[in-house]
């Protein structure tokens, strides 16, 4: 399922959560929805599966079934965990019973407890359970890997790839923990106060931007003409994060590549001039 | 149709909670008869305010009982997939066919009274605070059509919680309270304190839903 956002404005107020918001999640693609706490990535999931009505633009695509796993779910407060399931099984037309019992399992869900009662990583467990065994054509997991421990976290992850392997369809996670969800991805979103300030493959970002480091004078001619994102000196090193810099390196120059943390970190920092550069 | 019949399904889904409910209008019986035993031994007779009293204890109770589960699993029918009208719809048949269950269970329990001499004791507490009709279907719509007003308005509340927050509910609880309580008194539909005549039954439900209506132009719009 192929969803295409066009103009997305929501506003609240004086405050915008999103602001002309235009981004396409393709069909068959893990998507990272990333960006600081408050850059409106919860806004845009909730408008995506039609619990938010945006203030201007349009959202085209969402009509093969949707689901959406929010960070703060809820639940009646009667429900067990095992109701939950049930609810979502009742809901979700492409519902893995197998998958389901798998995840419940391996994450040692109490079937019988009370959704109120879970810890923080539960909830996170079942939100993922309900999220990965829906196999919705458009699945979207805000903030999936919160209070998960490491453990937990890996086999969520494997269990992600895994059926998505088997059963591709589009799928969005949102997460301010960018190393966690690194490994996922395909495709990065990144968002900032409202705005994408990021849009890209992720094979095509990791090699993108680089960061220099070497003497000022030194670092500073070869970067010049680059977009800057980042820079910090230390005593006569400087230390450049700049993308569109020079295939030869002079000597004593140190170059190295730049993670997709550290990238999109600068990224949403940058001034608009140099982010238009990145996308 | 079908995400609307999923919907009741999903209301249904907690056993212990649909069964808790049946067995609350049990309690609500049983405490009747008891209040009545009590009101006998005391005073020789027992007076009509008590049971209407306690009977709108049960209408209100029984329906307010269902509004955190309702608030609660429209945000969640919706990230599942399903559209406002799905649950609308689903929810307001939930609280059509409850309100026919136990509007059967009250007319099963006049049965029990009436078969068993007063429970016994010559104790006529569901015969007191029910107008007697002296046929099953209309006694069996004497009791369920309160619960066809009681239901829509709680299903009313939860929506304007959901939309606009505890404000919302107050506010229009206020203004729809005003307006029915204005209807009520214009039209002489009902006397404040006496049993529920039977040819007012329908005009109850009809409340219902014009509750249900408005319910549904509050919800269509709502960011959950």
């Amino acid at each position: 399922m192929s969803v295409t956002t066009a103009g997305l404005t929501r506003h609240y107020g004086p405050v915008r959560a999103l602001d002309g918001v235009d981004v396409t999640l393709a069909d068959g693609v893990v998507h990272g929805l990333l960006g600081a706490s408050g850059a409106g990535k919860t806004t845009l999931l909730r408008i995506l599966a039609g619990q938010e009505f945006p203030s201007a633009g349009t959202v085209t695509g969402t009509g093969g079934g949707v689901c959406l796993v929010r960070e703060d779910q809820t639940y009646p407060d009667t429900y067990r965990v095992a109701h939950a399931l049930r609810a979502a099984a009742l809901l979700q037309p492409h519902w893995s019973a197998e998958v389901a019992r798998e995840l419940v399992t391996a994450f040692g869900l109490p079937l019988d407890r009370r959704v109120a009662k879970l810890s923080r990583g539960m909830r996170s467990m079942l939100g993922a359970t309900v999220g990965i065994a829906s196999r919705a054509p458009l699945t979207l997991l805000d903030e999936p890997y919160l209070g998960l421990d490491a453990g937990s976290r890996a086999t969520l992850s494997r269990a992600l790839l895994a059926d998505y392997a088997e059963h591709p369809r589009t799928i969005v996670l949102s997460s301010h923990l960018i190393d966690e969800v690194a490994d996922l991805l395909e495709h990065v979103v990144v968002l900032d106060r409202g705005r994408v300030v990021l849009d890209d493959d992720v094979d095509a970002l990791r090699g993108r931007a680089v960061t220099v480091s070497g003497p000022v004078a030194a670092v500073e001619g070869f970067v010049a003409g680059a977009g800057e994102l980042h820079r910090e000196q230390l005593g006569p090193t400087l230390r450049v994060t700049a993308v569109g810099t020079p295939d030869a390196v002079p000597a004593g120059l140190e170059v190295t590549p730049v993670s997709l943390q550290q990238l999109i970190v600068h990224t949403a920092s940058a001034p608009d001039a140099h982010r238009e550069e990145t996308r | 149709m079908t995400g609307a019949i999923d919907v009741v399904r999903l209301h249904l889904l907690d056993r212990r909670l649909v069964l808790g409910t049946l067995l609350g209008v049990l309690v609500f019986v049983a405490f009747g008869v008891a209040v009545t035993a009590a009101d006998v031994a005391a005073g020789g007779s027992f007076g009509k305010g008590f049971a209407i009293g306690i009977i709108g204890g049960l209408y209100g109770g029984i329906a307010g009982a269902q509004a955190t589960a309702m608030s609660r699993l429209l945000p969640f029918t919706v990230a599942m997939g399903r559209t406002r009208r799905d649950y609308y719809l689903g929810t307001v048949l939930f609280v059509v066919l409850e309100a026919l269950v136990l509007g059967a269970l009250l007319l099963l329990s006049l049965v029990v009274e009436q078969v068993t001499g007063g429970w016994g004791a010559d104790l006529r507490f569901v015969e007191q605070g029910w107008e007697s009709v002296g046929n099953p279907v209309g006694q069996f719509l004497v009791f369920a059509a309160p619960l066809l007003l009681t239901f829509p308005a709680v299903l009313l509340g939860v929506v304007l919680f959901v939309r606009w927050g505890v404000s919302g509910l107050v506010v229009g609880a206020v203004l729809a309270g005003a307006v029915a309580f204005a209807v009520i008194i214009v039209t002489g539909l009902l006397t404040v304190g006496s049993t529920i005549p039977v040819a007012d039954t329908v005009r109850l439900a009809a409340i219902g839903v014009v509750f249900a209506a408005a319910g549904w132009f509050v919800v269509r719009r709502a960011p959950l």
